[in-house]
C-alpha cells in the first residue's frame, strides 16, 4: 500500500508540474505581451510594468522566467485582472469556495437517489421498472443542462414564484465573504438574524444545486446498474443465496458493497461532468464562482484570470482523481495488486 | 421467401445483422436511428427544404406563435422569433451547425486519433507508458474546459470552437485505440498471425482492425455526443457560434431574452438539441448492448 | 457507508423543510432596498465618468451638488448652496453655502468639521487645475468637464469666507448653472483628501468614497453588488431605507426575472418588448417619463472609409429606422431626425437627410468609390440604457439593412467598462450608443458629444472635430437670447445633416419598473435616479 500511495503522489506531483509548465506557456500563446498576460499590468503603466518585467525575470532566458513564474505562483502572486486590477489569487480563493459549495452539494444530492435507483433497476433487470428507470436516466443524461436550468427557472421561480434565481443570498444580509461558501460564511459571520439568513441562503442554493445534481444522478444510475448486474452474476452471490441468506441480506451486505467498487472508480469521470456543468450553472444563476469568472474572462480576454482559473480547476480535478484512486485502493485491497503490475 | 428448413441448423447472423436485430428488438432505438438519419438528411438538403433564408427578417411577422395556436400563421409552422425569422428554417439550418459540423469534426479527429493510437500501440516501452500517463491526465480534464482554453488562445467563433472540440477529442480516440489493441495483442489469433510473419501494416489493418472496430464505433458515438453538447454549450456561452448564426446553442442563448413572453423561441432549439442527443446516446447504447451480446456468445 | 447515507438524508430533509416551510415572507421585512443595476460602477466618483450606470449608482446617493434642477418648476433649487448671486456682467457667481452639513462617518474616515468653502474649492479644482494633488489620481481624466467646456470656462474658484464661494468665468455662458446642477459637479471632502495624502493612499478617494449624500459606502463586490448604508447625519431627512444594495445583473432579461422573483425591488430600463406584459402584472408598477435622450449610430470619422461624408450619408440612407422603432423599441419611442430631442426648444429636424432610401445609398456608395460595398464592424452597447433597450438586436437589424446595399457588417461587443475604454481609444468602426440629457439646456446634446473638446476627452464617439461646428456652438452658448441661440442651433443641426458624423435613430420613453410594495419612487426626466425617499412597504403580517 505504501508503495502505491507513493507512486500516486509522485505521479500527482509530476502532472502538477507539467500543468504549471503549460500554464506558464499560455502567457506566450495568448495574443499580446507575455509580461502583461502573466502579471496583468499594461505596458503604458511604465514604472510598474518595468517592475513586473524584472521581478518575473523577463530579462533572463526562458528557464529563468519559468523559475520566477513558479516563485510568484507559490507566493500567491498570480497577477492582477486586466479588467479591474483585482488580485487574481485572492479573488480565486473566494470564488473557489463558492464553486466547491454547489459542486459538492450537488454530488451529495446525486449520490443517494442515483445509487438507490441504480440498484433498484438492476434488481428488476428487464422488467418494466428497469425500463422506466433506464429511459429516464438516458433522457435525463441527454438534457443539455443550460436548457434544463432555464426551464427550471421559468417554471419554479417565475411561474410558481417559489425560489429566487440569482446570487448566493439576499444581499440585504451583510455577510462578509471569508471562505466564499455562503453557508460557511454565515456560520463564521454569526449575524443577528442567523436563522433567517440561513433560510435565505438555502432558498438561493436550492435551484442551482438541484439542476446541477440531475446529470451526475443519471450517470450514477447507469453506473450502479451495470456494476450491480456484473456483481449479481458472480459466484459469491449464488453461494450467499445457497447459504440461505435472505435476499435483503445478500443485496445489502454482499452485492452493493462490491458493486460500489466499480462506481467509485468511475466517480472521476462523473467529476469532469460535474465541473463542466458547474461552470455553466454558475453563469446562469449568477453564482460568484470560478466558472462564471473564467468564462467571462475568456470573453473579455483577461489573460491572468484565465491562467489562474484554469490552473486551479485542473489542479483540483487532478487531486480529486488521485484521492479517488487512493480511496479505491484503500477500500478494496484486491485492486492494489492489479495496479502494481505494470502493463 | 421461406427457405426449406429440412435440418435443424443454427444460422449465425453476421455482426452487422446482429446489430440490426438489436435495433429491431427495441422500437425506441429504432426511432432514434431514424431520427439521426432524418437529421443527416436535413443537414445535407436543408437549404432546399426551407421556405425562407435563415436570417431573413419578415417584418410583418414578428414573434408569431406556432401555427396551431390561435394567433399563429400557417406560413410559419413553428412561429417566428423576435426579429421575424422563421423558426422552422432556423432549426433546419441549425442542424448543420449543431449536428453536421460536429459530425465531420468527430470523423476527422477519429481518423487522426485512431492512426496515432495504432502507432502508439505498436511501439512498446518507455515512450508508450509515458504516453499512457499523459493521456490519463489529459482525459481526466473535462473536454469543455480544454475547449475553453483553446478558445481563450484563438478567440471566440464557430470555426475556433470546432477546431477546439476536434483537438480535444483526438486524445480520446488515441486512448481507446491504444487500449483496444493492447487488449487484443496477447490473444492467440494475433500470435498466430505474428508467427505467420505478416508485416506490421497487415497486422494492423487485417488482424487488429476488424476486431477493434466495434469499440471504435462506440467511441465514435460517445465522441459525437460530447461534440454536439460542447458546441451547443459554447454557443450558449456566446463563445462558439456568434449570432445571427442559427446554431441551436446560440439560438437558445438569444432566446432567453424573450423566453418568458414567447416561450416557443426557447423551447424549439432546446427540444431539437435534446432529441438529437437522446438519439445519439440511444444509438450508442444499443450498439454497445449488441456488441456485448456478441462477446457473450 | 450506512451512516454516511443516513447523514446525507437527514441533511436533505432539513434542506427540504427549511426551503419550503410556509409562513410570511420574512426576508421581505428586512429594512433595505434592492436595486438591480445593469453593470459595475467604473468608479465611485462621478467626476471621472460619463456612464449613466455609474452616475445612477453614485451621484445622488453618495454626494450632493451646489444646486439642483427641478424639472417640475423648471428652476434651479439650492442644495449645498442656499442662494447665489450673479454679477451684472454675468462673469462672477457667488454662492452662499448651507451650514451644518455633515460628511459621512465611516471606519476609514471620521470628519472633524462640517462642510465648508474649502471643500467646494477642493472638489472643483480637482478637475480644474492640473497642479491639484488629486488631479492625476485614478488617471481617467474628467470627460464631462472637458467636453462641456467647463475646464476652459472657469477662471477661478475662491473661498470668500467659510460659507461663501465665488466662481469667476471667462465669458458669459447660458448653460453654466445647468452644468453645475448636473450629476457630475459633486462635492468631495477636503479633509478626507488631506488624510489620504498623508497616508499616501490618494487613490482611495475614488474607491472608498466620502461625500455628504443620503447614503454612505459600505461594500463593493465586483459583479455581485454594491452596498450603501444610511447616512444618519444627512442634512435633509435621513433616507427612508436603512440599506441600499445595487445588485449587478448585466442582462435585461435576467433583471426582469429577478424583479418577478423578488430578487430585486427596482429594475431600471425594463426591456421595451416587455412593457405591455409588465403593465398586466399586478405586483409590478411601471413608471414612464419623457426623458430627453437620443440613440444614435456614430461613425468613426477618422477611419476610412468613414472619413468620407458620402459613405456616411450612404449608410444613413441604408437604415430603415421605422423598422427599428417597431422591433427594438416596440413603438415606445419616436424616430429621431436630429441629435437634439423633439422636446427641446431648439429642435430642428432634417428628416430628408436621414430618410430610408437604399437606392440612394447604393448611388452614394458608388459615387464614393465603393460600388461593391465593404466590410465593417458595428459595436453594440452591451448594457440597456433609456435610449437603447437592446443595442444588439438593433445591430442585427442594421446588419440586415446594410447587407442589402452590399456592406458586410460584423457585430462586436465587450463588457461595459472594456467597451468604454476601447471606444475612448477610438478602436471602433461605428458604434450604436446614445445620450441622455444631464440637464435641460440644448448645449448638453452638442458640446459633450460632437465638439473637438469632446474628441480630446474621448467622449466624441464619431471622433469628429469640425472647427466650423465648434464656432456655431460657442456662438450659441455666449448669448442669453433664446431666439439668437435657436438660430445658431438650427445652423448646427443643418451642418450635422450634411456631414452625418452620426445617424440619430430614436428618442425613447424612459421606463422604470418596481415591485408594487415600493413607495416613494419617482422617475426624473433628467439625470440619475433619486433613492433617498424610497422604501419598501412593510408587509402587514402579524408577527408571533
Amino acid at each position: 500500500m505504501r508503495i502505491y500511495v507513493l507512486r500516486q503522489l509522485v505521479l500527482l506531483i509530476i502532472t502538477l508540474f507539467l500543468l504549471t509548465i503549460f500554464a506558464f506557456c499560455l502567457s506566450y500563446w495568448f495574443p499580446g505581451d507575455p509580461v502583461t498576460n502573466s502579471s496583468g499590468i499594461f505596458s503604458d503603466d511604465t514604472m510598474r510594468y518595468a517592475d513586473a518585467a524584472s521581478s518575473r525575470g523577463f530579462d533572463g532566458n526562458i528557464l529563468v522566467q519559468y523559475w520566477h513564474y513558479l516563485a510568484h505562483l507559490f507566493r500567491g502572486d498570480w497577477g492582477i485582472s486586466l479588467l479591474d486590477s483585482d488580485p487574481v489569487f485572492e479573488q480565486l480563493q473566494l470564488r473557489f469556495g463558492a464553486t466547491l459549495e454547489i459542486a459538492v452539494l450537488a454530488m451529495l444530492i446525486a449520490l443517494v437517489p442515483g445509487v438507490a435507483l441504480g440498484v433498484l433497476s438492476a434488481l428488476n433487470f428487464r422488467k418494466p421498472i428497469d425500463h422506466t428507470i433506464l429511459s429516464m436516466s438516458l433522457s435525463g443524461y441527454s438534457i443539455p443542462v443550460f436548457w434544463f436550468a432555464q426551464i427550471a427557472i421559468l417554471l419554479v421561480a417565475v411561474r410558481w414564484g417559489m425560489l429566487p434565481i440569482a446570487g448566493q443570498i439576499n444581499p440585504l444580509f451583510n455577510i462578509e465573504a471569508v471562505t466564499g461558501s455562503i453557508l460557511l460564511d454565515i456560520f463564521i459571520n454569526q449575524p443577528e438574524n442567523m436563522g433567517l439568513a440561513f433560510r435565505s441562503a438555502i432558498r438561493h442554493i436550492t435551484l442551482p444545486v438541484l439542476v446541477l445534481s440531475v446529470m451526475p444522478m443519471m450517470l450514477l444510475i447507469r453506473l450502479t446498474r451495470s456494476s450491480m448486474l456484473d456483481v449479481l452474476d458472480k459466484n459469491y452471490i449464488t453461494s450467499a443465496y445457497a447459504k440461505g441468506l435472505s435476499t435483503r441480506r445478500v443485496i445489502s451486505s454482499h452485492a452493493i458493497p462490491n458493486a460500489m467498487q466499480n462506481v467509485i472508480r468511475e466517480l472521476g469521470s462523473l467529476l469532469s461532468l460535474l465541473i463542466t456543468n458547474t461552470m455553466i450553472i454558475e453563469v446562469i444563476f449568477s453564482w460568484p464562482g470560478i466558472g462564471s469568472w473564467l468564462i467571462r474572462s475568456i470573453y473579455e480576454r483577461d489573460y491572468p484570470v484565465i491562467q489562474g482559473g484554469l490552473l486551479l480547476i485542473a489542479a483540483l480535478i487532478l487531486c480529486v482523481h488521485v484521492a479517488l484512486n487512493l480511496i479505491h485502493a484503500w477500500r478494496y485491497p484486491q485492486v492494489r495488486k492489479d495496479l502494481h503490475a505494470t502493463s | 421467401m421461406p427457405r426449406p428448413n429440412l435440418y435443424y441448423e443454427e444460422r449465425t447472423p453476421s455482426p452487422l445483422e446482429r446489430v440490426w436485430l438489436e435495433f429491431n428488438r427495441n422500437p425506441l432505438a429504432r426511432a432514434a436511428l431514424y431520427i439521426i438519419i432524418f437529421i443527416l438528411i436535413l443537414c445535407i438538403f436543408g437549404p432546399w427544404l426551407t421556405p425562407y433564408g435563415p436570417n431573413e427578417q419578415i417584418l410583418d411577422a414578428i414573434s408569431l406563435p406556432p401555427a396551431w395556436s390561435d394567433d399563429g400563421n400557417i406560413r410559419f409552422l413553428l412561429g417566428t422569433d423576435e426579429l421575424g425569422r422563421d423558426m422552422v428554417t432556423r432549426i433546419i439550418y441549425g442542424a448543420r451547425y449543431t449536428f453536421g459540423y460536429p459530425f465531420l469534426v468527430v470523423l476527422a479527429s477519429a481518423a487522426i486519433g485512431i492512426s496515432l493510437g495504432a502507432i502508439a500501440a505498436m511501439t512498446v516501452g518507455v515512450k508508450s507508458s509515458t504516453l499512457k500517463h499523459l493521456l490519463d491526465v489529459l482525459m481526466s480534464i473535462p473536454s469543455l474546459l480544454l475547449a475553453l482554453i483553446i478558445i481563450a488562445i484563438t478567440g471566440p467563433g464557430l470555426s475556433n470552437a470546432l477546431l477546439a472540440i476536434g483537438l480535444v477529442l483526438i486524445p480520446q480516440f488515441l486512448h481507446v485505440t491504444r487500449n483496444a489493441i493492447h487488449d487484443e495483442r496477447q490473444k492467440p489469433y494475433v500470435t498466430a498471425s505474428r508467427l505467420n510473419g505478416v508485416s506490421d501494416m497487415y497486422l494492423l489493418s487485417m488482424v487488429f482492425f476488424p476486431n477493434i472496430v466495434k469499440v471504435l464505433v462506440i467511441q465514435l458515438t460517445i465522441g459525437l455526443s460530447i461534440a454536439i453538447l460542447d458546441i451547443a454549450a459554447l454557443g450558449f456561452l456566446r463563445l462558439g457560434a456568434q449570432s445571427p448564426t442559427p446554431e441551436w446553442g446560440s439560438m437558445l442563448a438569444q432566446s432567453l431574452e424573450v423566453a418568458y413572453i414567447t416561450p416557443w423561441v426557447m423551447a424549439l432549439p432546446g427540444i431539437a438539441l435534446f432529441l438529437t442527443l437522446v438519439s445519439v446516446n440511444l444509438v450508442g447504447e444499443t450498439l454497445r448492448i449488441a456488441i456485448q451480446k456478441q462477446l457473450e456468445r | 457507508m450506512n451512516r454516511l447515507i443516513k447523514g446525507i438524508s437527514a441533511g436533505l430533509a432539513i434542506l427540504g423543510i427549511s426551503a419550503c416551510s410556509p409562513g410570511p415572507e420574512t426576508e421581505q421585512s428586512l429594512n433595505g432596498l434592492l436595486y438591480c443595476a445593469e453593470g459595475n460602477p467604473e468608479s465611485f466618483n462621478p467626476q471621472l465618468v460619463t456612464s449613466g450606470t455609474t452616475l445612477d449608482m453614485t451621484s445622488a446617493q453618495l454626494y450632493d451638488r451646489l444646486l439642483e434642477f427641478d424639472a417640475e418648476s423648471q428652476a434651479f433649487l439650492g442644495a449645498l448652496a442656499t442662494s447665489w448671486e450673479i454679477s451684472n456682467d454675468g462673469l462672477r457667481y457667488r454662492f452662499q453655502l448651507r451650514e451644518n452639513v455633515q460628511f459621512h462617518t465611516t471606519p476609514w474616515f471620521q470628519p472633524t468639521r462640517f462642510m465648508n468653502a474649502d471643500d467646494i474649492v477642493f472638489s472643483f479644482e480637482r478637475w480644474l487645475k492640473s497642479e491639484h494633488p488629486f488631479h492625476h489620481v485614478s488617471g481617467r481624466g474628467y470627460p464631462f468637464f472637458r467636453a462641456s467646456g467647463l475646464t476652459q470656462l472657469i477662471q477661478s474658484v475662491t473661498a470668500i469666507n467659510d460659507h461663501e464661494v465665488e466662481i469667476k468665468i471667462r465669458q458669459q455662458d447660458s448653460s453654466f448653472l445647468a452644468n453645475l446642477a448636473s450629476d457630475f459637479a459633486i462635492v468631495l471632502s477636503a479633509e478626507y483628501g488631506e488624510q489620504l495624502l498623508a497616508s499616501g493612499t490618494a487613490e482611495l478617494i475614488d474607491t472608498q468614497p466620502i461625500g455628504t449624500g443620503p447614503f454612505q459606502f459600505s461594500q463593493f463586490r465586483k459583479d455581485v453588488m454594491v452596498r450603501y448604508i444610511r447616512h444618519s447625519g444627512y442634512w435633509r431627512e435621513p433616507s427612508a431605507s436603512a440599506q441600499l444594495v445595487f445588485r449587478i445583473a448585466q442582462s435585461d432579461h435576467k433583471r426582469m426575472l429577478m424583479l418577478l422573483t423578488q430578487d430585486c425591488d427596482i429594475s431600471p430600463y425594463p426591456p421595451a418588448r416587455d412593457i405591455q406584459w409588465l403593465r398586466d402584472k399586478p405586483e409590478i408598477t411601471l413608471q414612464d417619463t419623457i426623458s430627453p435622450n437620443t440613440a444614435f449610430w456614430a461613425f468613426n470619422t477618422e477611419r476610412p472609409p468613414f472619413d468620407d461624408p458620402l459613405v456616411r450619408q450612404a449608410l444613413a440612407h441604408a437604415v430603415n429606422r421605422n423598422a427599428i422603432l417597431n422591433t427594438v423599441y416596440f413603438d415606445h419611442a419616436v424616430r429621431a431626425d436630429s441629435i437634439l430631442p423633439n422636446t427641446s426648444w431648439a429642435h430642428h429636424g432634417t428628416p430628408s437627410a436621414y430618410r430610408y432610401d437604399p437606392e440612394r445609398a447604393r448611388e452614394l456608395l458608388a459615387e464614393a468609390g465603393y460600388p461593391n460595398g465593404f466590410s465593417m464592424q458595428i459595436w453594440a452597447l452591451p448594457v440597456q440604457r433609456a435610449y437603447n433597450p437592446n443595442a444588439r438586436l438593433m445591430a442585427e437589424r442594421i446588419q440586415a439593412d446594410l447587407n442589402a446595399i452590399g456592406v458586410q457588417a460584423g457585430i462586436v461587443s465587450y463588457e461595459w467598462s472594456t467597451f468604454r475604454r476601447r471606444l475612448a481609444d477610438g478602436e471602433h468602426d461605428s458604434v450604436l450608443i446614445g445620450w441622455s440629457a444631464d440637464h435641460a439646456d440644448p448645449d448638453n446634446f452638442f458640446r459633450p458629444l460632437l465638439s473637438c473638446a469632446a474628441k480630446r476627452s474621448g467622449n466624441n464617439r464619431a471622433q469628429w472635430c469640425d472647427p466650423m461646428f465648434d464656432e456655431l456652438l460657442s456662438a450659441a452658448i455666449s448669448s442669453n437670447d433664446q431666439d439668437v441661440r435657436k438660430a445658431y442651433y438650427e445652423q448646427a443641426q443643418d451642418h450635422l445633416a450634411r456631414e452625418v458624423p452620426l445617424l440619430p435613430i430614436a428618442h425613447s420613453v424612459r421606463f422604470q419598473a418596481a415591485r408594487q410594495n415600493i413607495q416613494g419612487l419617482e422617475l426624473e426626466p433628467f439625470g440619475g435616479i433619486q433613492l433617498r425617499n424610497v422604501s419598501r412597504q412593510q408587509p402587514a403580517v402579524e408577527e408571533q
